[in-house]
């Protein structure tokens, strides 16, 4: 209450501040509030970015139960080898990712620069081989619904579970090409020196995106590639 | 306004103290980050072992457990739930309950169903699903529909 009376001062105190925190924006009180205010925010677009997934695998574990035979089938026509690969590369892209969140929040800006790098490197890596791998699935007419036109299908329901292996693999590629943008766009940050141990909400916000995305790779190998 | 500006105040002698808290986190990050990577490049080898060996049903269990604890791994220690506020766990938690529940029902459904027979007999008997012969006729259902017969006259 005896604030009130003192309106004057405190004008004159806000005019003092006159080197305000270009990081913090105004309709927040402290960078603590903003920070946690962003990350309750990403935390709510990750669940819904896992109840969106988690329909997929709701649909998949119903056409599974169901055409057993025939995603066993399917599942060989995969390449392991590249599915292993690419569950390696991404695990070391969460590690490099998370190094770089830790290099952002101890103002190191050189190791920060050289991790988001790498991260992307690998994110790279990934897409390539999926490439790779989708030309092989093409080429031998394993294509989803419909225009599948694999001769070589005992159980007549192969089509099924490629279906479900392109809409989720391809959703989670669309993923990981959002992923390798927005690691574009902190990596030119982080080169401009934006980041900083007082700073460094985005490369965390990024990163948590990236985890999940390892995390739902994390579960789709082994029902894709490994399933018997 | 000025009241704004105590409570301000105020949350910012908070904020100094919980950013305090917030360094808390692990002693040498570095390391244990790299012990989280060697721990996930191993289950992973794990997961493609087990692949391996025929444990009939519990092939999904197995490969479903080894990815779980992955992935809690991830989220624990990369994605730092575990030195961060519990609201972020919460958020989490919640939307796996309720992809808990999504799969739960539908795992309910789908094992306690019984084929159904069409009134009109169209579908031969012990038919399941149906490749679909073209896109516009969603799994060539109505193609083999019977029209129902005619009233006699």
């Amino acid at each position: 209450m005896s604030s009130i009376s003192t309106p004057v001062t405190e004008a004159h105190e806000d005019a003092a501040h006159g080197q305000h925190d270009p990081n913090l924006q105004h309709h927040f009180a402290t960078k603590e509030q903003q920070f946690d205010t962003s990350k309750i925010g990403i935390w709510l677009f990750l669940a819904t970015e896992i109840l969106m997934f988690g329909g997929l695998f709701v649909g998949f574990a119903y056409m599974q139960s169901r055409f057993p035979e025939a995603f066993f089938e399917g599942h060989k026509h995969l390449l392991k080898v590249a599915g292993t690969l690419n569950t390696v590369v991404l695990l070391v892209s969460s590690f490099t990712m998370v190094l770089a969140v830790h290099y952002a929040r101890t103002s190191k800006r050189k190791k920060l620069i050289i991790c988001l790098a790498i991260t992307m490197f690998c994110a790279l890596i990934f897409l390539g081989v999926k490439y790779i791998e989708y030309t092989h699935e093409f080429s031998e007419g394993l294509y989803p619904g419909r225009y599948f036109s694999n001769p070589d299908d005992p159980t007549g329901h192969e089509f099924i579970f490629f279906s479900f292996y392109f809409m989720m693999t391809g959703l989670h590629g669309i993923h990981i090409l959002a992923g390798l943008c927005v690691m574009a766009w902190l990596l030119r940050r982080a080169i401009r020196g934006d980041f900083s141990r007082n700073y460094y909400t985005p490369v965390d916000v990024v990163g948590l995106y990236w985890h999940l995305v390892d995390i739902i790779w994390i579960y789709l190998f082994p029902l894709l590639y490994l399933i018997r | 306004m000025s009241d704004h500006t105590t409570i301000l105040e105020n949350t910012q002698a908070a904020g100094h103290g919980s950013e305090e808290a917030h360094a808390h986190g692990p002693r040498n990050p570095v390391r244990l980050y790299t012990l989280i990577l060697t721990c996930l490049l191993i289950l992973t080898g794990l997961t493609v072992l087990v692949a391996q060996f025929d444990f009939g049903d519990w092939n999904v269990f197995a490969a479903m457990i080894i990815a779980t604890i992955k992935a809690s791994l991830v989220a624990l220690f990369f994605m730092h739930l575990l030195h961060d506020k519990g609201m972020n766990a919460i958020i989490l938690c919640t939307a796996l309950v309720f992809l808990g529940l999504f799969l739960s029902f539908d795992f309910m459904d789908s094992t306690t169903r019984f084929k159904i027979t069409p009134a009109n007999g169209a579908a031969p008997a012990g038919s399941d699903f149906h490749r679909p012969k073209n896109l516009g006729v969603p799994f060539g259902g109505a193609k083999n529909v019977k029209p129902p017969p005619e009233p006699p006259k």
